[in-house]
């Protein structure tokens, strides 16, 4: 019978390939016929799951990219589908009839809600959790709730090395009672603050006993160096550190190993820490580490270049109902050294039907623009009106503000700017919408 | 011209669908308008409420609303005896009544009104919602509902949920938050305000004696007007 669905998901797999449908369907059937199929594979001795709000893509891409550069060989799901049916397509496809998976070591991006179903049949021997942010709320409702449901998981895997961002309040909470959980975080550096500077903080409260949790700094949103003086949880050592991190040279060192960026963002250097620690885990030396993360390029890249007429643009994918995410994108231009005008595209937030959930824009951090060189912001798509709500509680200063629900009419716009660098902020959902209206130059990743 | 005075109650605990952003719009709105305004923020109820025009608290985690509940004092139903105006949105509605369960614990709410408060760990309801309050408002309210709260024994509802009437009190009945006295309280989170001209201007109207015109051209109008449509096709579709 596991042969039978072996070649069955196979089979199917193919099929689907050639006609360019996902894949989560073989899986899907798969379970269907056989729902423990799962724990009938035999597994290779490294088995990493990624979860978290925002970075699993980035790092398991990371992960898997430093393995295979030590000589591995690595099984994980590129194509980002990482609920139980994904997850089983993957397993299942890179496996021989007798059901044993092939490689040195499998890498399995795993969605917050669906672990707790995989963990029934996989067992990763190293759980890593990024962190919890707000992240479509219309489906996650909040991240303290993703965190109990998350706990069903990381319960269910005992014998797992935990990986945590000790620098999330939230996250580091799954530690409590593991003796096998090791943490990751960043030092304090140029770029912390004191003040936290978003819009909100998940963690102004303790999520252990809700006293008053209090910040010796911060690096952004509610991650940072924090200790609770009612009940005393703290973030806990690491054993993973950023130490020094230069945004302006572009590089940062880990546990003492000096890796140059690609992308000089902070929020990607906790991607890269926790690539880092999780590797380590699986064997890869520090040295070998960093020089296989050093410059390192993202297959699925944020960045994508394009020309509106003759003006050169920049992209920077975002995720929709994720402030953290529209935060580290603002953050990016809002650094500019020249002066910018800026497009925020918000046309459709779910893909299946029209939503009236935007609270998620008044959890930006918008105000930022003020202090930067962005001179023009352009607010684009079916929802411009709500951002145009949004901004006007707002004094950005000299920053013009222009609201353009038309998309063709924001490209002709896009077209005729002059001395100004053009960037352009919006979700993957959105963003064939701008493709289709200027010429893309970086190669689009689907 | 008025001189307003707001209370944000519990501002950072339960600020968890953009909440801020009523008070943001209220207090730009007054302002444009030549009112004075003054915003306080609070993370307990104070002792004396009688100063103030407007008492706010949005949504939060369950464990937040449990926290909250375990922060008020009897001023808060004596502010509404007296004739004071509450606004609720979100889960916050529970504050205003009686036992609120979650977990395993109890909490009271103020105790204004006698209705209980159920939290589920497990089960949660959300969608997107429009309603009507003909007694209210000429126009349908939109909004989402994102809550794990199941209420009983609230008598005199807000809104009729026309899209989402799975969605109500206790999740059977298409009835919606309380209106009762001084209190405008709905299950619909976020900013309730930014998002529907028409509860501004009667939060407006409470406030200052005034009503409030909003132009057809204002981004609050044009962005309701574009929300109505796409819901109210989801509808008839």
């Amino acid at each position: 019978m596991k042969a039978i669905i072996i070649i069955l998901t196979k089979a199917l797999s193919f099929v689907g390939r050639l006609i360019g449908k996902g894949t989560s369907l073989p899986g899907k059937i798969a379970l269907k016929l056989c729902p423990t199929i799962l724990s009938q594979l035999t597994l290779p001795k490294n088995v990493i799951a990624v979860t978290g709000s925002n970075g699993k893509t980035s790092t398991v891409e990371m992960i898997a990219y430093i393995l295979t550069a030590s000589g591995k060989n690595v099984v994980y799901n590129k194509e980002g589908s990482n609920q139980i049916e994904g997850v089983a397509t993957l397993l299942i496809c890179n496996s021989n009839l007798r059901g044993k998976v092939r490689g040195d070591a499998v890498i399995l991006e795993s969605d917050e809600r669906y672990a707790r179903h995989t963990f029934k049949y996989i067992k990763p021997t190293c759980f890593a959790v990024t962190n919890l942010y707000r992240d479509q709320l219309t489906r996650n409702a909040h991240p303290y709730r993703i965190y109990d449901i998350l706990q069903d998981a990381v319960d269910l895997v005992p014998d797992a090395t935990l990986l945590l961002n000790a620098d999330d309040p939230i996250v580091r909470g799954f530690g409590k009672g593991r003796d096998n959980a090791l943490y990751f975080g960043m030092e304090q550096n140029a770029y912390s603050t004191t003040e936290q500077d978003g819009i909100y903080n998940d963690c102004y409260y303790c999520p252990n006993c809700k006293g008053e949790l209090k910040y010796n700094f911060f690096h952004y949103a509610h991650l940072g160096d924090y200790a609770c003086e009612n009940c005393g949880y703290t973030r806990p050592e690491r054993a993973y550190t950023v130490d020094t991190a230069d945004l302006e040279e572009g590089a940062i060192t880990v546990n003492g190993n000096k890796i140059s960026l690609a992308f000089a963002s902070r929020y990607n250097v906790y991607n890269l820490c926790a690539a880092f620690a999780a590797a380590s885990i699986a064997g890869a030396d520090g040295q070998s580490i960093a020089a296989a993360m050093s410059d390192f390029v993202m297959k699925n890249g944020r960045i994508v270049t394009f020309k509106a007429g003759d003006n050169q643009g920049l992209l920077i994918t975002s995720k929709h109902e994720n402030s953290t995410s529209y935060n580290q994108s603002l953050e990016y231009v809002c650094n500019r050294k020249n002066p910018c005008d800026l497009y925020i595209i918000v046309d459709a937030i779910s893909r299946k039907y029209y939503t009236a959930e935007t609270s998620w824009l008044w959890d930006i951090a918008f105000e930022k623009i003020a202090k930067s060189n962005v001179k023009r912001v352009t607010l684009c798509g079916s929802y411009a009106n709500d951002l145009a709500v949004r901004f006007s509680v707002m004094d950005l200063g000299d920053a013009e503000v222009v609201v353009q629900p038309d998309l063709d009419q924001m490209a002709k716009q896009m077209s005729e700017m002059q001395g100004m660098e053009l960037y352009v902020i919006t979700c993957f959902s959105d963003k064939d919408k701008l493709f289709s209206r200027v010429d893309v130059q970086t190669p689009v990743a689907k | 011209m008025s001189e307003i005075k707001i209370l944000h109650l519990f501002s950072r605990l339960l600020s968890l669908y953009g909440e801020y952003g009523n008070i943001a719009i209220l207090e730009k709105t007054l302002t444009d308008k030549g009112h004075s305004v003054t915003v306080e923020r609070t993370e307990s109820l104070p002792q004396d409420l009688s100063g103030y025009n407007l008492v706010y608290t949005g949504a939060g985690t369950e464990d937040d609303i449990i926290a909250a509940a375990q922060r008020l004092g009897d001023s808060g139903r004596d502010y509404l005896a007296k004739g004071g105006l509450w606004l609720a949105t979100g889960n916050s509605v529970a504050l205003l009544g009686g036992e609120i369960e979650y977990n395993g614990r109890v909490e009271k709410g103020l105790g204004a009104l006698d209705f209980t408060t159920a939290m589920s760990r497990e089960k949660r309801w959300l969608g997107d919602v429009l309603t009507t309050a003909e007694n209210l408002f000429s126009t349908q309210i939109i909004g989402y509902v994102n809550t794990s709260s199941v209420y009983e024994g609230i008598e005199c509802p807000l809104f009729e949920l026309s899209l989402g009437n799975d969605l109500g009190n206790d999740k059977k009945s298409g009835a919606d938050g309380i209106f009762k006295d001084g209190i405008i309280a709905t299950q619909l989170t976020g900013p309730l305000l930014v998002k529907n001209p028409a509860v501004l201007g009667y939060v407006y109207e409470k406030l200052t004696g005034e009503a409030l015109e909003i132009d057809e051209n204002n981004p609050i109008r044009l962005a309701y007007n574009n929300a109505l449509a796409q819901l109210t096709k989801r509808i008839t579709e």
